[in-house]
């Protein structure tokens, strides 16, 4: 089917979308195969941008930031006065934040480690006996953050420096009445009054040219068995407790860029 | 510049290609948001037994003409057996799936955020709270929807938030490690110094496996003038007061309550 571009002044839509079975005039937003642009969301498969829609624009990033995860000391604390059993390790969290964004509200955002997007509970450093440090990051009206929480046994932790690429995203807003403008001189496109703007940074599929692509997962990344976790990133990356025993295998995953 | 080749449309600005049609990107339905308020992730309590640690010590005796001086103590802990929970494990270890909402056909991706704050603490390991790996009170993205939000050598929980057709599930697992501190078994019968396993609900015993050292339960001792044994090994002519056994006084159920937005979108996959 061919990919149509196409406005409707009086239902103040544009979109840009594979044509729907049905034929008809092909000028006709209220054709058969025009139906995507006034009903996008029983079209979905069909859609490629449509101003009903949101879709991740780049409001800041991507921002490389350099952390200094500390040393968590080794520790054992006896515990219990006419039974003495010890506790082994303790935890120490921290709060790291990495971009100021000022938006006021508090944004979508993703945290790009070793080519994969972090999700919460995240663990960047594994040792043995049980040492490690799990990362997660969130989203303030002002900041994003890094909330770590690092484990030592008896055996301290080491330090460990690594560098989080950080995406602010926002929700697209359409602020004019136009719903196609093309400036010639610069290039520019700006479709749905604002909603769409090639000056400004999207999140996509990752093209075969791509700088810097990285995985986003389509699925859980974390399974628990027997007591322990495995994390499986979505570039097949994984992290596995010593007495992890179940068969987890990671979810499916897209590859994207922000162009 | 707008420009239709070979059947696709690209959009460029200067060098830069901002939007081509055979490489979508991730469309969002806000319209189609499923939204809850004050909502409880709830995980239940686990099955335990208790260990109970029998203490017997002689002192004095360093002076001659002093008699020696038998004491006598105690301590109890709940202690956690291993154990799997999750919608797929059949009862008393189930945790069915929950339906948060449905979404619109054709719907492939979900943008999931929390903000979530623990409400209900579950018990102690030993003397140390399991700990939670989440930023209470905060704004967090769901990656893949997955969370591993507490833990604590032997336990661990999770939560899920995927899609199943067109619904929107909540999935919960709890897991205790095998892997425990002590085996689960009776002790020598004779024995003044000795840690012996009781069993619980679904919590049998069984030298063969192990349990871990929960919250403690109950600590008596040093006492000269009565014993602390478990009930089923007093022995001798003292008077005997045994440590309390009630492990389901100690409750690793855990809630955690908040807001959660989901927001459905569409990733479709390249041609």
């Amino acid at each position: 089917m061919a990919i149509v571009f196409m406005t409707s002044r009086a239902t103040s839509q544009a979109a840009i979308f594979e044509e729907a079975p049905g034929g008809g005039d092909a000028d006709d937003p209220n054709s058969l195969c025009n139906r995507p642009l006034l009903h996008p969301v029983e079209w979905l498969a069909n859609i490629f941008f449509h101003t009903d829609l949101d879709y991740y624009q780049v409001a800041l990033g991507p921002t490389d930031v350099e952390i200094e995860h500390p040393v968590v000391p080794g520790k054992t604390t006896n515990m219990g006065s006419v039974v003495s059993v010890t506790h082994i390790g303790q935890r120490i969290p921290l709060d790291h934040p990495l971009v100021e964004h000022n938006l006021g509200y508090v944004p979508r955002y993703m945290i790009v480690w070793n080519g994969s997007v972090l999700p919460p509970a995240t663990i960047i450093q594994l040792e043995d006996s049980n040492r490690k440090r799990v990362v997660t990051p969130y989203a303030t009206e002002t900041h994003i953050h890094l909330y770590e929480s690092g484990f030592s046994s008896n055996v301290t932790l080491p330090a460990v420096t690594e560098t989080y690429s950080v995406i602010v995203f926002k929700a697209p807003v359409a602020g004019g009445e136009n719903l196609f403008d093309f400036e010639r001189a610069t290039g520019r496109v700006v479709l749905g009054g604002g909603k769409f703007d090639s000056d400004l940074l999207r999140l996509r599929q990752a093209s075969d040219s791509a700088a810097s692509p990285f995985d986003i997962p389509l699925g859980p990344t974390v399974d628990i068995a027997n007591g322990a976790v495995r994390t499986v990133l979505p570039d097949g990356t994984t992290y596995e407790e010593s007495n992890y025993n179940g068969s987890f295998m990671g979810s499916p995953s897209i590859e994207c860029e922000v162009t | 510049m707008f420009s239709v080749e070979g059947g696709v449309l690209r959009i460029t600005d200067g060098e830069r290609e901002t939007f081509n049609s055979a490489l979508p990107q991730l469309n969002l339905i806000p319209d189609a948001a499923i939204t809850l308020t004050d909502y409880s992730i709830t995980f239940p309590d686990l099955w335990k037994g208790t260990f109970y640690w029998q203490r017997r010590r002689t002192v004095g005796g360093g002076i001659p003409g002093f008699p020696t001086t038998d004491e006598f103590a105690c301590a109890t802990y709940a202690a956690l057996v291993g154990q799997e929970w999750g919608p797929d494990k059949a009862a008393p270890h189930n945790l069915p799936d929950i339906t948060l909402g449905t979404v619109p056909e054709g719907t492939d991706y979900l943008d999931v955020m929390v903000n979530l704050t623990r409400t209900v603490d579950p018990a102690l390991r030993l003397m140390v709270s399991i700990e939670s790996f989440f930023p209470q009170g905060e704004w967090v993205k769901l990656e893949g929807g997955s969370c591993n939000i507490e833990g604590v050598h032997p336990l661990e929980r999770l939560f899920e938030i995927i899609l199943e057709g067109t619904n929107v599930i909540l999935r919960r697992r709890q897991s205790v490690s095998e892997n425990g501190d002590y085996r689960r078994q009776a002790g020598l019968a004779n024995s003044e110094n000795e840690l012996r396993y009781f069993a619980g609900t679904n919590a049998p015993r069984d030298g063969n496996k192990f349990a871990s050292f929960g919250e403690r339960i109950q600590e008596k001792g040093w006492d000269d003038d009565e014993a602390h044994r478990p009930p089923g090994y007093e022995q001798g002519s003292i008077s005997n007061d045994p440590c309390s056994m009630n492990y389901s006084s100690k409750n690793y159920s855990s809630v955690w309550t908040g807001n959660i937005i989901i927001i459905p979108g569409r990733v479709g996959a390249l041609p």
